[in-house]
C-alpha cells in the first residue's frame, strides 16, 4: 500500500468514491451497464498498476459512441431517469480511460455526487439516505485526496478532515431544509418513470391477490387521531371492479356515472395516511371517506379516490371517514344495470344455481345470507395456494375446486348476486393492518391486500359483504396468518412467531415512518406551521425565498466580518504588500525575485544588474526588513516605505 | 536606551574581535567560524564533519583560547569507556568514602574528537551529558560548567572503523558544519605561515565565560517577528508533507532553527531576525536532520537543506 504511486493512490480513491455512488443504482440499471462500468474500472486500475498506455482519442471516441448507442438501444431513450442514469454511469466509467490529471479526477468526483443525487430521485427512504451520506463523504475525501500534493501522512486524514467539513455544513443544510421554499408542481418534480411497484392492480383474476400477499412491504401507514377502529372495520378502499368477462374482473372505462350521495352515520374517524409510491393514480381511504385533500384527489362514482398523477413519491394526506354510512339510497337505472351485467354464456352453472337459490328465498337479504351460509357450511376452503381454474372460473370454483383466496370468493359471490338480480361489484383494497404500539400507528402491508364484494339493496344502499369472512372469519378479525392453514407459506410467519423479531421489525418500521413524516414529507404545510410559530403569518414562497436570502446573506456577512477581523492586515503585512509591489516593478524590468529569495540576496542581484537604482532599492529593502522583522517600527516608517515604492521607477 | 545600544555595540565589538582572532588561525573559514560562534551563543553543540587534517581540531582549540574557556579534548577510540568521559568514583582510604573524580567532560569547551570512532555506549555517555548539562554518577548529580559547549568532530562514515551517529543523536547537535579544503591562497598562507600550535598558544582571550553566559542570555531576546515565525513554520511544514523527505523536522529542530537564526542575527548586529539570517543557518541546522524520501537519493545534508529552502516561498 505504502509504495503506491501518486497516480495509483488518486485512482484508487476516485474509483472507490465512484463505486459507492454507482452501487445503489445497480438494482435498477440494466445488467450490462453495471458490468461494463465495473470492467472498465478494473481495467483502468490494472492499466495503472502495470503502466499500460491509455487508449487513444479514436478508441475512446468509438467506445463512447458505442456506449451511447447501446443505451439508446437498451432503454429506447437517452433522456429520462433510467436512461440518463445509465448514460451517466457508463460515461463516468469511460471517463476513467482518460483520467490523468487531478482535474479529471475532480470531474469524476462531481459526477459521483450527481449520481448520489440521482439515487435520491429513485428513492428517498432511510436506507437510501444511509447509503448516500457515506458515499458523499467518501467522494469528498476522494476530492481532498486528489487535491493533495503528497501521499504521505495518515491514510484516514482525508476522512477526518472532510467529515469535520461536512459536520460544519450541517447547520446550513438544516436551515436550507427548513426554509427552502417547497414549490408546488413539477418545478422540482421528480421525473416519474414507468416503474413497477408491486401493488394492487386494477383488475382481478383468480389468484392475483394471493401473489401479493407474499409481499410484506409496506403499502401505507396510518396514524389515527383517536383510537383506531376495530379490525373488522378496517377496509381500505382501492380499485372497484364492475366489468366481468367470466374470468377477470376489471374496472369500467365508463366514467359518466353520477356518484350516488352518501349519508354518514355515527362518529367519524380522523387519520393521516403516509402512502408509499405505487405508480398508480389512487389514494387509499377507510370506508367510507368523507373528507380528504380535494386538491390531491377527486372521488369517483364508485367512491374511490383518484389522483391526477400517479404516485411516484411518498405522499401524505389527512382524511376523515365514517365506518357507518348509507351510500346510494337511490340508484339510477343505467348505473343499476351496469352492476347487473354478466358475460353472455359464461359460468352457466353458477347462474343456474343463483336462480334456484333466489327462488327458494323470500327476499334479497335472506338470499345473501343463504349464499354466505353455503360458503360457510359447505366444503369451501380458504387457502393461498388454490388450484388453477378453468375458463369459467366461477363454475370451476363453486363446483369443482372449492379452494380459494379472497379474490375467488369475492368473484363468485358477486357473480351469484348479479345472477339473482342484485347489483353487485368487486372491491379491491386492503383489509386490516399491523398495529405498531411503539409508534402508535397502523402498518398496512401489501400482504393485507384483500378483495370483497359490495351489493346494493334498496334503502340500505351499497353495503359491503365480505364472503371471505364467512369462510375464514379470522382473516378479518386477526389477519391472514390466523386464517390460513399451517402448511401455507405466509410471509413473515416466522417473524410473527418470534416476538423479538416482530418487535424489532416494528421498531425499524417506526424509524422509517418518522423519517417519512419528518424528512421526506416535510411538506409545505409543516414548513408553514414552523414559520407561523416563528412569527410569519401565511408566508408564500416568495417571502420564504426572501427570508432565506436575507438569512444566508446575513450569515455570510457575519462570517466574512469574522474572517476579516481574524485575518485583518497587520502593519507588517502592509509592508509586505509594498515590498511585493517593489518586486513586481523590478520583475517588469526582467529582475525576477524567486519566492524563496531573501530580500538582501535579491538586493545584491539588483545592485549588480541595475546599479542605477541600487540606492533606492537598498532603502526600500532596509525599511521593509525593519518594518516586517525588527521591533519598534512606526507608522511613519510604513508611510516612508510606501512613498519610496511609489517613487520607485526602475 | 542609549545605554542598551552602547552595551549592544560593545558586545558586537567583542564578538567581532573574537572572529578576527579566530580568522587569523583558521584561515579562509570566516563563515564556519561565525557559525561556530553562533552555535555557542545559541547554547547549542557543534558537529564538524570532514576528513582528518582540515583544521577541525584547530578550530575547536582556537575557540577555547579566544573565548577564554577551559578546554578538554577527548579522543574517541573504539575502546573508550563512558567513565573515561564523565569520570569515576574512587574509594578514598583516608576519608573512608567514595570520591568522584571528574572526567574530561567537566570543561567549558569539550572537543570530542572523532566521535564516530567510539562505540555507541561511549557516544551516548557524551550525548547524555550534552543534553542534560549534568552528569549523574552513583545517584549523585554533578552539574557541568557554564557555558558548556561540545564540539564533536566526525570523520565521514565511509571510513573504516566508524560507528555513525544515529539520527536521534545527530538531532542533539544544533549545527553540523563541514570545513572543506582551504582555498589555494589560504593553503599557501598556511604552508608559509607559523606553526598553528604555536599561534594557538599565543592567542589572547577576547572574551570570558561570564560575558559569554550573558551574551547567551541575550540571544533568545532577539526579536523574531510573526512573519519570521511564519517562515519557520512554513519550512517545517514543507519538510513534513512527505514529498521530499522521509520524515519531517521535529519540534526540537524548528526551535533550534529559530535559536540559531536569532544567534546569527545577534552576531551580525541585525535589529531583528531577518529571513536571510534564517537562510544562513538553515543548511547547517536542518541538513543533518533530513533524510531523503528516496533511499537511492545520494544528496548530502547541505543539498537537502537547499532543496527545502527553495521549495518554500518566504511568507
Amino acid at each position: 500500500m505504502s509504495n503506491w504511486t501518486d497516480g495509483m493512490r488518486r485512482l484508487a480513491w476516485t474509483v472507490a468514491g465512484l463505486a459507492a455512488a454507482v452501487a445503489p443504482h445497480a438494482q435498477h440499471l440494466q445488467r450490462w451497464v453495471t458490468a461494463t462500468a465495473v470492467a472498465v474500472c478494473l481495467w483502468r486500475l490494472l492499466a495503472e498498476h502495470r503502466g499500460w498506455p491509455l487508449p487513444g482519442k479514436l478508441v475512446r471516441g468509438t467506445v463512447a459512441l458505442c456506449a451511447t448507442l447501446a443505451v439508446a438501444a437498451g432503454y429506447h431513450a437517452l433522456t429520462g431517469l433510467d436512461a440518463g442514469t445509465a448514460l451517466l454511469v457508463l460515461m463516468a466509467s469511460l471517463k476513467l480511460l482518460e483520467t490523468r490529471s487531478p482535474r479529471d479526477h475532480m470531474v469524476l468526483v462531481f459526477i459521483g455526487w450527481f449520481l448520489c443525487l440521482a439515487t435520491l430521485l429513485y428513492r428517498q427512504d432511510l436506507v437510501a439516505a444511509a447509503w448516500v451520506l457515506p458515499a458523499v463523504w467518501l467522494l469528498a475525501a476522494s476530492l481532498l485526496n486528489v487535491s493533495r500534493r503528497a501521499s504521505g501522512g495518515e491514510r484516514l486524514r482525508p476522512f477526518r478532515f472532510t467529515g469535520a467539513m461536512l459536520l460544519k455544513a450541517v447547520p446550513l443544510a438544516l436551515v436550507l431544509f427548513m426554509f427552502f421554499p417547497r414549490l408546488a408542481g413539477s418545478v422540482w418534480g421528480v421525473p416519474s418513470d414507468e416503474k413497477s411497484y408491486t401493488g394492487l392492480s386494477e383488475e382481478l383474476s383468480p389468484g392475483d391477490i394471493s401473489e401479493l400477499t407474499l409481499n410484506d412491504t409496506v403499502a401505507f401507514r396510518v396514524r389515527f387521531d383517536g383510537p383506531p377502529p376495530p379490525p373488522r372495520e378496517r377496509y381500505w378502499r382501492g380499485p372497484v371492479m364492475t366489468e366481468f368477462d367470466g374470468f377477470t374482473w376489471t374496472r369500467t372505462r365508463a366514467r359518466a356515472y353520477f356518484r350516488p350521495p352518501v349519508r354518514f352515520l355515527g362518529d367519524p374517524v380522523s387519520y393521516t395516511v403516509t402512502l408509499e409510491p405505487t405508480s398508480q393514480r389512487m389514494l387509499f381511504a377507510l370506508d367510507m371517506v368523507a373528507d380528504w385533500p380535494r386538491s390531491m384527489a377527486e372521488q369517483g362514482w364508485d367512491y374511490r379516490l383518484w389522483t391526477p398523477q400517479s404516485i411516484s413519491t411518498v405522499v401524505q394526506y389527512r382524511a376523515r371517514s365514517f365506518t357507518r354510512y348509507v351510500a346510494g339510497e337511490e340508484l339510477l337505472a343505467g348505473y343499476r344495470n351496469h352492476h347487473l351485467r354478466l358475460p353472455e354464456g359464461r359460468n352457466p352453472r353458477a347462474v343456474e344455481l343463483a336462480r334456484r337459490m333466489r327462488q327458494a328465498e323470500p327476499s334479497d337479504e335472506s338470499y345473501v345470507e343463504a349464499v354466505l351460509a353455503m360458503f360457510r357450511e359447505q366444503e369451501f376452503y380458504y387457502t393461498l395456494t388454490p388450484p388453477r381454474l378453468e375458463r369459467d372460473s366461477v363454475d370451476d370454483f363453486l363446483f369443482n375446486t372449492r379452494r380459494g383466496f379472497c379474490g375467488h370468493f369475492a368473484s363468485a359471490f358477486t357473480t351469484l348476486m348479479r345472477a339473482a338480480g342484485i347489483p353487485a361489484r368487486v372491491v379491491g383494497g386492503y383489509q386490516g393492518g399491523d398495529w405498531n404500539p411503539l409508534g402508535g400507528y397502523l402498518i398496512v402491508r401489501q400482504s393485507h391486500a384483500h378483495a370483497w364484494s359490495e351489493i346494493w339493496l334498496p334503502e340500505r344502499g351499497w353495503s359491503r359483504v365480505d364472503p371471505t369472512a364467512a369462510v375464514a372469519p379470522e382473516r378479518v378479525e386477526t389477519g391472514l396468518q390466523a386464517a390460513l392453514p399451517e402448511s401455507d407459506l405466509v410471509p413473515g410467519r416466522l417473524l410473527r412467531q418470534s416476538d423479538f423479531l416482530w418487535q424489532a421489525g416494528l421498531a425499524w418500521d417506526n424509524v422509517n415512518a418518522l423519517w417519512n413524516e419528518w424528512v421526506v414529507k416535510f411538506s409545505g404545510e409543516q414548513q408553514e406551521r414552523l414559520l407561523e410559530r416563528l412569527g410569519f403569518e401565511a408566508p408564500d414562497w416568495k417571502q420564504l425565498a426572501l427570508l432565506m436570502g436575507v438569512g444566508l446573506t446575513a450569515a455570510f456577512l457575519a462570517l466574512s466580518a469574522w474572517f476579516a477581523w481574524e485575518f485583518r492586515p497587520r502593519r507588517a503585512d502592509a509592508a509586505a504588500r509594498s515590498y511585493r509591489r517593489f518586486t513586481v516593478l523590478l520583475s517588469r524590468r526582467g529582475i525576477e525575485r524567486a519566492p524563496h529569495e531573501a530580500p538582501r540576496d535579491f538586493l545584491e542581484r539588483v545592485r549588480r544588474q541595475r546599479p542605477d537604482v541600487a540606492r533606492q532599492a537598498a532603502a526600500i529593502t532596509d525599511l521593509y526588513l525593519a518594518l516586517r522583522y525588527a521591533p519598534g517600527a512606526t507608522r511613519g516608517d510604513l508611510d516612508r516605505l510606501r512613498g519610496l515604492v511609489r517613487a520607485f521607477r526602475p | 536606551m542609549n545605554a542598551v545600544r552602547d552595551k549592544a555595540s560593545r558586545d558586537r565589538e567583542l564578538l567581532d574581535a573574537a572572529v578576527a582572532q579566530l580568522n587569523q588561525v583558521v584561515l579562509g573559514k570566516d563563515r564556519e567560524v561565525r557559525l561556530a560562534l553562533a552555535c555557542l551563543l545559541a547554547r547549542g553543540h557543534l558537529l564538524i564533519e570532514d576528513i582528518p587534517g582540515v583544521g577541525k581540531t584547530t578550530l575547536a582549540h582556537a575557540l577555547a583560547r579566544v573565548l577564554g574557556l577551559s578546554y578538554q579534548r577527548i579522543q574517541f577510540t573504539s575502546d573508550l569507556l563512558p567513565a573515561d568521559i564523565i569520570g569515576v568514583s574512587v574509594y578514598d582510604r583516608g576519608t573512608g568514602a567514595f570520591q568522584f573524580h571528574r572526567g574530561p567532560v567537566f570543561a567549558q569547551l569539550v572537543l570530542a574528537d572523532e566521535v564516530n570512532r567510539a562505540t555507541p555506549k561511549a557516544q551516548s555517555a557524551l550525548l547524555e551529558a550534552m543534553e542534560e548539562r549534568q552528569v549523574t554518577v552513583d545517584g549523585e548529580s554533578h552539574p557541568l560548567p557554564e557555558p558548556f559547549f561540545v564540539v564533536a568532530t566526525q570523520n565521514p562514515s565511509y571510513q573504516v572503523g566508524t560507528f555513525p551517529l544515529p539520527e536521534s543523536q545527530l538531532d542533539r547537535f544544533l549545527m553540523r558544519i563541514e570545513l572543506g579544503y582551504p582555498a589555494a591562497t589560504h593553503e599557501r598562507a598556511l604552508l608559509r605561515g607559523r606553526d598553528r600550535r604555536d599561534m594557538l598558544a599565543a592567542l589572547p582571550s577576547v572574551l570570558d565565560p561570564e560575558t559569554i553566559v550573558a551574551l547567551q542570555h541575550l540571544v533568545p531576546e532577539m526579536h523574531a517577528s510573526d512573519a519570521l515565525v511564519d517562515y519557520v513554520q512554513a519550512l517545517t511544514r514543507a519538510s513534513r508533507d512527505g514529498t521530499q523527505f522521509q520524515s519531517g523536522l521535529s519540534t526540537r529542530a524548528s526551535i533550534s532553527l529559530l535559536r540559531a537564526a536569532q544567534a546569527w542575527a545577534f552576531l551580525n548586529g541585525h535589529p531583528g531576525v531577518l529571513p536571510e539570517d534564517l537562510q544562513a543557518v538553515l543548511p547547517v541546522v536542518v541538513g543533518h536532520r533530513l533524510r531523503p524520501r528516496d533511499p537511492a537519493d545520494r544528496r548530502g545534508p547541505p543539498e537537502l537543506a537547499r532543496a527545502l529552502l527553495e521549495a518554500v516561498p518566504i511568507p
